[in-house]
């Protein structure tokens, strides 16, 4: 049968010592996977001889390549409780939200703006549809990086906060552990001597 | 910790292969039981069927009571430790011994209290960050056992755990489970091949052959009251010496020597007189005075005692362990005697002979008592 511990703050810190922050590894994957789904709609934009069809879409590959790599060190960083790239995590989270108003809206002004002036364009008009994804993915991707920073971060600061304390004595696991376990014994005693009764 | 009863337990292969006959057991609350026999005897599958992954064909399972004949192993309560390990390489001790529990969803807390328990029963405590490929054979044993101790089953089951460690290994793990047992005061079944392992660890043994149960005892019961030829050679290292022979006027006669009977011996064989017997005298329980003249063929001095090896007759073997460091060449002839009280008789043992014309030993010779 199930059991429903209390939650003890020198255990649940303790757990961390022995597992992997996977939350925030994981968000840094969802960031990773968002932006993956905003350039696959992004480059079936493109078409021979439309807006996108220019010299602005190589860098946008190749900052996609770079943020691939380095959303992946992200999670494996805070995987660890590893909260040095903590800023540079929140910077690359910051600039998905940026890039909205870069490729997506651009592109909306091209080739919307034109025929809603009834001026002549030959081009393919980006659709409602995929700017919305764009900005969706791009959006979510950022927020899930910057989430998985600040909890990294903030796990990692309570674990080394826990590790000191562990150091300097101020904290026991193995007493915390033999306290559960006394408390555990007399209670079952206790439910024992009530169901004897 | 619950009682185990196995009662008439068959296990029949689809191919109609028998390998388990018959096999009653009553497991007392805390017990030790270890099955033991050769490579095929049917020991292993007696313990998978018991924890659920081979299929009883006949018989039941009482595990505290209850009726486990069908019920599928997430459903026994039972856990086992194989040979191999069987431990996720991928995973973290830790990650590995909280597995099952983190399936069964149990609170992070609990889990944790319980793997940190068992790290300290099995002094894993600062292996937990590690994966299983830095550690050695024998802490890697540990983790599978710590694996088993998280989850508080009703029964242990070890499938020859030690077989994969060296020799030194084996012996400090074999202590380590000896403690364990008395730790967790728990009810265990232990499967091994190794006499020594048996002899050391188990309340009662179960000696197997041939699919069928030998004999149940106590480990002294084994060496001392061999049931038949088959515990009798089995258990204890050298196995005993056998000499084939008859019963004649209060005498054992063999072609290579004759014994006279002591007066409990002659009422124990006064049946048998005239009649074919087996009489097994264990290696310690050869003496160095007597009236057999045996040649040694090889003398390996092993420190605290010797084992003579040599023949009666030109043709018997016979090995005969003294407690003394001895320096005997090959070629030497000594006498030697059998101790009455620690001579055993045995009936003949019963054969048939198959088709290729070999014979094949369908009853082991009772022992004679």
């Amino acid at each position: 049968m199930k059991r429903k511990a209390t939650v003890n703050p020198v255990i649940r810190d303790d757990i961390q010592r022995y597992t992997k922050n996977k939350l925030a590894s994981s968000l840094a994957l969802l960031g990773l996977i968002c932006c993956c789904a905003y350039f696959i709609v992004l480059y079936s934009q493109v078409k021979n001889n439309n807006y996108y069809y220019k010299w602005p879409i190589a860098l946008d590959v190749i900052y996609n390549l770079i943020f691939l790599l380095f959303a992946f060190l992200f999670s494996e960083q805070v995987k660890n409780y590893d909260r040095k790239l903590f800023w540079l995590q929140t910077f690359f989270g910051a600039m998905q939200i940026v890039r909205i108003f870069w490729l997506p809206l651009a592109g909306v002004t091209e080739t919307l703006y034109p025929v809603l002036a009834g001026i002549a364009y030959n081009g393919r008009v980006l659709g409602s549809g995929a700017f919305i994804s764009m900005v969706v993915f791009l959006a979510a991707s950022g927020a899930f990086i910057i989430a998985s920073g600040i909890i990294g971060y903030i796990r990692s600061k309570s674990l080394d906060v826990f590790n000191k304390k562990l150091e300097s004595g101020e904290v026991s696991v193995e007493e915390t552990l033999k306290e559960l376990d006394a408390a555990d014994e007399s209670a079952a005693a206790v439910t024992k001597e009530a169901t004897n009764a | 910790m619950p009682d185990v009863k196995i009662e008439h337990l068959d296990k029949v292969y689809d191919g109609g292969v028998q390998a388990v006959y018959d096999f009653n057991l009553d497991i007392k609350d805390g017990e030790f039981i270890v099955l033991v026999g050769p490579s095929g005897c049917g020991k292993s599958t007696t313990l998978r069927m018991v924890a659920g992954l081979e299929d009883i064909t006949g018989g039941k399972l009482l595990i505290d009571g209850k009726d486990c004949t069908r019920l599928p192993p997430k459903d026994r309560d039972i856990a086992m430790v194989f040979q191999n390990y069987a431990l996720y390489g991928h995973m973290t001790i830790y990650e590995n011994m909280a597995f099952s529990l983190t399936l069964r969803k149990e609170d992070k807390q609990l889990i944790h209290r319980k793997v940190m328990a068992a790290a300290e029963i099995l002094d894993l405590k600062s292996q937990l960050n590690k994966k299983p490929k830095q550690l050695s054979g024998g802490q890697r044993q540990r983790v599978a056992m710590g694996r088993a101790i998280v989850r508080n089953p009703k029964v242990f089951l070890f499938d020859e755990p030690l077989s994969n460690l060296d020799a030194k290994l084996r012996g400090s793990m074999r202590r380590e489970i000896m403690l364990l047992h008395k730790k967790l005061n728990a009810t265990m079944m232990y499967v091994t091949h190794d006499q020594t392992e048996a002899l050391t660890l188990a309340d009662r043994i179960v000696c197997m052959s041939m699919g069928h149960v030998q004999q149940i005892g106590k480990p002294i019961e084994l060496y001392e009251h061999p049931a038949n030829t088959f515990v009798a050679t089995f258990i204890g290292l050298p196995p005993m010496n056998m000499f084939e022979g008859k019963i004649e006027n209060g005498k054992f006669v063999c072609d290579l020597f004759e014994y006279p009977l002591n007066d409990e011996q002659k009422s124990a064989l006064a049946e048998y007189e005239g009649q074919p017997v087996i009489m097994g005298c264990r290696p310690e329980n050869v003496t160095r005075s007597g009236n057999v003249k045996l040649t040694v063929t090889n003398n390996e001095n092993l420190g605290m005692n010797s084992l003579i090896h040599g023949k009666i007759g030109g043709v018997k073997i016979v090995v005969a362990k003294f407690a003394e460091w001895c320096s005997f060449k090959e070629g030497d002839e000594i006498q030697i005697g059998f101790d009455e009280k620690m001579t055993h008789f045995f009936e003949m043992p019963k054969t048939t002979v198959n088709e290729k014309g070999e014979q094949t030993v369908t009853e082991y010779g009772k022992a004679i008592r």
